[in-house]
């Protein structure tokens, strides 16, 4: 019972993971690929990404209560489902410790200058590891938890700067050219990280039927929030600005002010983001668990948590000393992303449906 | 057994507690930096100040926030060597969260400050609010003649002395984080405040105008006032116009924003014909002789001739003398391309030199309140 979600807790964690992703840069990233066209941009890759969750839908009508690890099995028995578990945890691997690495960076940079970075990364990793031992429960409790306090951050940002909004600053719309926007435009997909989840929800679902809904609910609010925060970004920061290596969001922080009363609440904001994105980590290293423990047909998936958390830790320093964090891991990440959320796993539902319909 | 572990978890926390915090940081431990001071050096690169607020020892003062101030300066390279020499022989830590204005004397301002500002933008202890001014002579002397002066100095003193001026329309409101992202962008200028130092007067003085990250020139105060009223920056000032029915007296006005102002942009032959709409509201402060309704327009019609004379100059200033684009008409011509590249195309540092504009001015004129109709 306690690995069952409900319809709002799935909508909370949905959202959750993808607000994580905004924190730790989304926006940033489109605006460095499409300029002002990141916009434009957004919303293309939104009706991208939305096509695609109705596709993954009808698909996954065909596989009640299953994942994508399940459907592999169906389609090409243990070795396929052992592929895709490996392609996987790649991509959440890479997830944590790419993430881990600028997270502890942005951390040190801001306030933490004299502490050594391993003390960083201890901190988020340990509070990750504990809350898996406890199970799936805590994971998503934390997550829940976390989720009005981390939403309410982004709507005073979003509330304190769009009474600045000035519209030339979003133009023009097809940024440097329509190719850019549009065509290379189109591998910015791999921002909805949360997407993954889709292919893992149907086990924890109380009821098949609300996975529609969970999955357009959430996409959509993920979508508008995407959608404003490059809004904003671009108008605060110039498109062109390679100086500054300081995340934008977090930088915004620095210039909420409610009224004369509240000022320099940055510290505040990145209070709690440091809540919010422990409830990310341990919800992405419960998945890793997860699919280890599927391909491997382990019985007790919190044995699991104790060799993967070093391997992240260590992976984590790796980037950092190597500063492959900073310029390899991102395009590695990318295009493993973009391959196997998108193409892979899609052509092995399409495939295992095919083959569902034939038996 | 449980109790006996909860117990013995609950002995084990409760030390954590009781004991001091020995490398903690406190208040005392830090000298919180009011504003910054750059000048050019004769032995190095940079002669950087620090003007730090002290609590009086006589506690005469009657405000919280009233203090002393102190200032500190060295010769060095680069600002960050400039903080950790007077971090060596100042018994306290510096520390810039407080600082409320960075202030550049115009000789050095003139050679390029971006160094500086990218320097200062690295540092997150620096506010994205921290004005920024230049000043007419050097920054340390601002520092001596606020202490010289026997004014009560707050950390809120910069603060207080362009918000006085904002609120007249003589100055604007610039802070490090627009200036910062300005000064490294391809079309934006940036804008700064500009004070003067006479005797032991500071005031300011209009604004700073700068091409990339040097300092060009400053606009007076009433080409300051132009500025807020075209970019609807403006709250309210009162202005003197020639009194229509009398050569030799002149008329107070307060004028405020009706609404907002309104700048187009489009290209005629190649050239941006700039169009820019101004609407006030204009309320007579002093008039010895009224006549009424009649009397009303001719002075509204005084008062649009002199508004718009005033932002034709103010233009005629920025495009054809200086060539700076401060009211961010590239960004509104831009905004009429599909792509960068098309404005690109366009050259506009070279185009928008020859530009040419019509400024119609919009006014209601009715009389102060305490001035019968």
């Amino acid at each position: 019972m306690d690995k069952k979600i409900s319809k709002i807790e799935a909508i909370c964690i949905f959202i959750m993971l993808f607000i994580n992703t905004i924190l730790l840069n989304a926006p940033q990233i489109l605006i460095d690929n499409c300029k002002t066209g990141a916009f434009l941009n957004s919303i293309y890759i939104g009706i991208l990404a939305f096509i695609f969750i109705i596709i993954l839908n009808k698909i996954f009508k065909y596989f009640p209560s299953s994942d994508i690890l399940d459907v592999s099995k169906f389609l090409g028995g243990n070795i396929l489902r052992f592929i895709i578990g490996i392609l996987f945890i790649s991509i959440l691997m890479l997830i944590i410790c790419v993430s881990l690495a600028h997270f502890t960076i942005l951390l040190k940079t801001i306030y933490f200058r004299n502490s050594p970075i391993l003390f960083i990364i201890f901190f988020f990793i340990i509070s990750a590891f504990i809350c898996n031992l406890n199970g799936f429960g805590a994971v998503k409790k934390s997550i829940c938890f976390y989720f009005p306090i981390t939403v309410l951050t982004i709507l005073i940002i979003l509330q304190n700067q769009i009474s600045n909004f000035n519209f030339t600053k979003i133009t023009p719309f097809f940024g440097d050219s329509f190719e850019n926007t549009f065509f290379k435009g189109t591998s910015n997909i791999f921002i909805f990280t949360n997407i993954i989840l889709i292919y893992f929800l149907l086990p924890f679902l109380e009821s098949d039927k609300s996975f529609k809904k969970i999955t357009i609910i959430s996409f959509f609010i993920s979508w508008i929030l995407l959608v404003f925060m490059v809004m904003i970004i671009l108008n605060n920061y110039p498109f062109n600005n390679t100086i500054s290596n300081v995340n934008p969001v977090y930088l915004l922080t620095r210039k909420v002010e409610l009224s004369d009363f509240v000022q320099r609440s940055d510290a505040l904001f990145i209070f709690i983001w440091i809540l919010s994105y422990l409830s990310y980590i341990t919800f992405f290293l419960y998945f890793i668990t997860l699919i280890i423990k599927k391909i491997f047909t382990i019985e007790n998936e919190k044995m699991i948590v104790y060799p993967v958390v070093p391997l992240i830790i260590g992976i984590t320093y790796l980037l950092i000393r190597t500063n492959f964090y900073k310029f390899g891991s991102f395009e590695l990440y990318k295009n493993l992303f973009n391959i196997t959320v998108y193409i892979i796993s899609l052509l092995i539902l399409f495939f295992a449906g095919i083959k569902k319909k034939l038996i | 057994m449980k109790k006996i572990c909860i117990l013995s978890l609950i002995i084990l926390i409760i030390p954590l507690f009781l004991t001091g915090c020995y490398d903690s940081v406190s208040i005392e431990n830090y000298y919180y930096v009011v504003a910054i001071g750059i000048d050019t050096s004769e032995t190095a690169n940079i002669k950087l100040s620090i003007q730090i607020a002290t609590t009086s020892d006589s506690g005469s003062s009657s405000s919280s926030q009233s203090t002393e101030s102190k200032v500190y300066s060295v010769d060095c390279d680069t600002i960050n060597v400039g903080l950790n020499i007077l971090n060596n022989y100042l018994s306290k830590q510096i520390n810039l969260s407080h600082c409320s204005s960075v202030i550049f004397s115009e000789e050095i301002a003139s050679k390029g400050v971006k160094e500086y500002i990218n320097t200062l933008a690295n540092n997150p202890e620096i506010r994205p609010t921290v004005n920024i001014i230049i000043s007419s002579s050097k920054a340390t002397d601002v520092f001596e003649n606020i202490t010289k002066s026997g004014v009560n100095f707050s950390s809120r003193y910069y603060e207080f002395l362009i918000n006085s001026d904002v609120q007249t329309g003589y100055a604007v409101k610039s802070n490090f984080n627009k200036f910062f992202y300005s000064i490294n962008h391809e079309t934006e200028t940036a804008i700064a405040n500009y004070i003067t130092v006479n005797d032991t007067l500071i005031q300011s003085d209009g604004m700073s105008l700068f091409k990339g990250d040097k300092f060009v020139t400053h606009l007076t105060p009433l080409e300051t006032m132009s500025y807020l009223m075209v970019t609807n920056q403006l709250q309210e000032t009162t202005i003197s116009i020639q009194n229509p029915f009398d050569n030799n007296s002149s008329i107070d006005i307060l004028i405020e924003k009706q609404k907002n102002s309104e700048n187009k942009i489009k290209l005629i032959n190649g050239k941006p014909f700039i169009i820019t709409n101004v609407y006030v509201n204009g309320k007579i402060q002093n008039l010895p002789t009224f006549n009424g309704a009649e009397s009303t327009d001719v002075i509204n019609n005084e008062l649009n001739n002199y508004l718009t004379n005033l932002i034709e100059n103010y233009y005629y200033n920025i495009i054809k003398k200086y060539n700076l684009d401060i009211v961010e008409l590239s960004d509104k011509l831009c905004s009429q391309f599909l792509t960068t590249k098309g404005f690109q195309n366009l050259n506009w540092n070279e185009i928008y030199k020859d530009s040419f504009y019509k400024v119609n001015v919009e006014s209601t004129i009715s009389t102060s309140l305490y001035t019968k109709e």
